[in-house]
């Protein structure tokens, strides 16, 4: 029998505990990403894949980034000034946490950037910022960079993932950062199961507050597109991005999944060997230029899911309208006069290297082998796959290849390191002094309206010296459950902004 | 004692029992006393197969008189037509016939199945069948390279000999008559074996008869019965092995059309237009259905073991 206090106290317990506010944690919110590439590691200053990239952005920070709007943004740093054309002062915000507690620090960016200029690490973040001379942290909170040159893509290059500010401490414990993460993103590495699953979980101290609002990502590594799409609208995952034009109008015909797009700043482009003949000429190279109809190739390969363009991507603002830019209307009469200019009345014979997959091109390949045939020229597909592929583009064993490469908002980034006779990436064995001479003005310039100019002149030249032929900049698309709010889609294709995102179910 | 005699009396004493004697002679198979071909006829699903091939191969060596649109020209506003109108079995993603496309595919892809089998027969019967006869350090040579080559998964390893050689269709018909190499020689050192130690072999030796001839008129007829039930199996795998390669995107190149590219490129629209990949998927089917039966109608008749 209940005594009468205990009565009591069972009454008022009854009245005032459902007056109390509940503390009942929200329940964990977690998205499981798609993607069709695993990485090879996670060291934001080495890798070099871009699948890699988007993995380290929710891992750690730069000093500078892009918004949506491809305008740099701060990062890690809150503000920048120029003191003159070749010293630049950041500031970085306060109170940044690395995920094992410690701060961030002037001197883990001059760690950084100094482990990135050390040929010895083999960063392909280098050739960015490769103008830097000193790096100098004049307080704990300042960073101070003294250039060699004036360098107009400082700070896109400083956006790069490449560029991600690691903790000194954590580079000198663990070697190298391939397994071990410690940045300050907004998720912090839980689970690693290679070829198979990552799971990150959300950065309680990540400074910009209130965010990420989203606990767990979960990224499943799936092969083949069509099943990443199967995956969003079976539920299994919340989002996946996707490029072959095939599978994204098949996304788009189905009700219950959201697709973004915007344009991107790869570019597909059509490259020659300009040290193997026929190709050694540049007048054969523009010609084939007049061959090829560029919008048959993006309705057919892409499912005109691409912009076509020339050696800026479309997508930027430094592009020149394709009304300005030469050779862009096909014109089969022309290129057949051009290459009998040319000493190639009769046309010729060669090869074009491609792959399955979907940088390789093959459809590519298919439409501009046909294209060519009604100019008189026999191209034979090397269809090789991906690891042959890479070997033959590294040893520049080519005539011909079908390639897509990662473009820049800033024109001097893409244009430099692959046209200049001296770029890392100029397999085409490119070497003309007057765009050269170009290039060398255009990165110099700081002042934009001079910029433009050089540019301008720049696009021209390139397109009639023809390294390559220039087509199309395909479109970022993802695919993503509607109950994915608040994501932005970049045309980098950065998946950083997922930050902000919220599940709604 | 004539060598055909012999033949006859240790062949029936033997598990092999293919029709042709030693000398050449049309011979009676032992039992049953119905013809050879009228047990084919009676056999319920070699016919079948012949008639698949049969046909298969008249459609081959028509095509070009068959397809009703060009293989090659490109029509991107007719792209990913459905099955109709002028397109029997629709367009695919450049606008091109699937129908004609499959049609010429299938000279390619049988003309690999073939040559590739002619070849493995050649040099896997020869090394098969001296290896059994000589014996020896010869033997244990060959076949052990042979059982190298046959550990191989096969598709793995014709993959690795594409990638060495590069693609072209000389390289794909040799990839795949290495790969199906070991299988004859196997057939064939294990009738030699067989054979070679019956009296009528002795019996040619002490006649005088030369190594050659006795290989040439006394094992060859012996390997006959099990190659040609190889040959047809072996086909069957070669078109599918020509498909995977194509597939792979290591064999047949565009804009050849073989049945495996043509799946290779109609997976990617398994969904928007499943045309593309249904047709050359039936068409390998059917013709890999014909060789098997084909086969197993052959193994069925020459196996006494099975009569």
């Amino acid at each position: 029998m209940v005594s009468k206090r205990w009565w009591w106290v069972l009454v008022v317990a009854g009245l005032v505990l459902p007056g109390l506010p509940v503390r009942a944690a929200p329940a964990a919110t977690t998205l499981t990403l798609g993607v069709d590439q695993e990485v090879v590691g996670l060291d934001p200053n080495l890798v070099t894949a871009f699948s890699s990239f988007r993995r380290v952005d929710f891992l750690y920070n730069k000093l500078v980034r892009y918004n949506d709007k491809l305008e740099i943004e701060p990062d890690l740093a809150e503000s920048w000034e120029y003191q003159d054309p070749r010293t630049i002062t950041f500031h970085l915000r306060r109170g940044v946490k690395f995920h094992d507690g410690t701060e961030l620090t002037s001197d883990d960016v001059k760690f950084t950037l100094e482990r990135v200029l050390d040929p010895a690490t083999r960063s392909p973040g280098r050739s960015f910022i490769d103008v830097v001379k000193q790096v100098e942290a004049p307080d704990r909170y300042t960073v101070r960079l003294k250039l060699n040159l004036p360098l107009a893509s400082l700070l896109s290059g400083l956006s790069s993932a490449n560029l991600s500010i690691v903790s000194k401490a954590a580079v000198q414990r663990f070697g190298d950062l391939q397994r071990n993460v410690v940045g300050t993103g907004p998720y912090m590495l839980a689970e690693w199961t290679p070829d198979n699953f990552m799971r990150l979980v959300r950065n309680p101290d990540y400074f910009r507050r209130g965010l990420p609002k989203i606990d767990t990502i979960i990224i499943r590594v799936i092969p083949d597109q069509a099943s990443l799409l199967a995956g969003v609208r079976s539920g299994s995952l919340d989002m996946a991005t996707i490029n072959q034009g095939a599978v994204i109008t098949a996304a788009k015909r189905e009700a219950g999944v959201v697709v973004l797009q915007k344009a991107g700043l790869n570019l597909r482009i059509f490259s020659y060997n300009t040290t193997r003949a026929p190709f050694t000429d540049p007048r054969v190279r523009y010609a084939l230029s007049w061959a090829i109809d560029r919008q048959a190739i993006v309705n057919t390969a892409e499912f005109g899911y691409a912009t076509i363009s020339g050696p800026v991507p479309a997508s930027t603002p430094w592009a020149l309208p394709l009304s300005k830019l030469p050779s862009y209307a096909a014109d089969v009469q022309r290129a057949k006069q051009l290459l009998a200019d040319a000493g190639y009345p009769n046309g010729f014979s060669t090869r074009i290297v491609t792959s399955p997959t979907y940088e390789g091109g093959s459809a590519v390949a298919q439409v501009i082998q046909e294209q060519l045939r009604a100019v008189g020229v026999t191209a034979t597909l090397d269809t090789v796959e991906w690891g042959t592929y890479i070997n033959r583009w590294v040893a520049r064993d080519f005539d011909t290849m079908i390639e897509l490469r990662g473009g820049d908002p800033d024109p001097d980034r893409f244009l430099y390191r692959t046209f200049h006779s001296t770029g890392a990436v100029n397999n085409f064995l490119f070497k003309d002094t007057a765009i050269d001479r170009l290039l060398e003005r255009g990165r110099v310039n700081i002042d934009s309206a001079r910029r433009r100019t050089i540019y301008d002149e720049l696009q021209r030249a390139l397109i009639e010296a023809a390294p390559a032929l220039f087509l199309y900049v395909p479109m970022e698309t993802q695919v993503l459950q509607p109950s994915v709010r608040g994501f932005r889609i970049i045309g980098n294709g950065a998946l950083y902004y997922l930050e902000e995102a919220s599940l709604e179910r | 004692m004539s060598d055909s005699k012999d033949s006859r009396k240790a062949t029936r004493g033997e598990s092999s029992s293919y029709g042709t004697s030693a000398a050449g002679a049309p011979r009676r198979v032992a039992g049953g006393g119905r013809t050879w071909l009228g047990r084919f006829v009676g056999n319920r699903v070699a016919p079948i197969g012949l008639v698949i091939i049969a046909a298969s191969l008249g459609v081959a060596l028509c095509a070009p008189v068959l397809v009703p649109h060009d293989i090659r020209t490109m029509h991107p506003a007719e792209a990913l037509r459905p099955p109709g109108g002028p397109y029997l079995f629709g367009t695919d993603e450049f606008g091109r016939d699937v129908l004609s496309r499959v049609l010429m595919g299938s000279r390619i892809s049988l003309a690999v199945a073939f040559l590739s089998v002619l070849t493995s027969v050649l040099v896997g019967t020869t090394l098969g069948l001296t290896a059994g006869f000589y014996g020896g350090w010869w033997d244990a040579v060959t076949m052990r390279v042979m059982d190298i080559v046959f550990a191989f998964p096969a598709i793995l390893l014709a993959i690795a000999i594409m990638a060495v050689l590069g693609t072209s269709v000389a390289n794909l018909v040799l990839a795949i008559g290495i790969v199906y190499t070991p299988q004859f020689a196997r057939v064939a050192r294990a009738a030699a074996l067989t054979v070679r130690g019956l009296e009528f072999v002795d019996a040619a030796r002490a006649l005088g008869l030369g190594n050659a001839r006795i290989i040439g008129r006394h094992l060859i007829p012996n390997v006959l019965a099990p190659v040609t039930v190889q040959v047809s199996l072996s086909l069957s795998l070669a078109v599918l092995s020509e498909s995977a390669l194509s597939f792979l995107g290591l064999g047949t190149q565009p804009p050849t059309p073989s049945w495996g590219n043509m799946l290779s490129e109609g997976r990617q629209f398994l969904e928007l237009a499943p045309w593309n990949a249904v047709f050359p998927g039936l068409a390998i089917m059917l013709v890999v259905l014909g060789f098997n039966l084909l086969g197993d109608g052959l193994r069925d008749l020459l196996d006494p073991r099975l009569r």
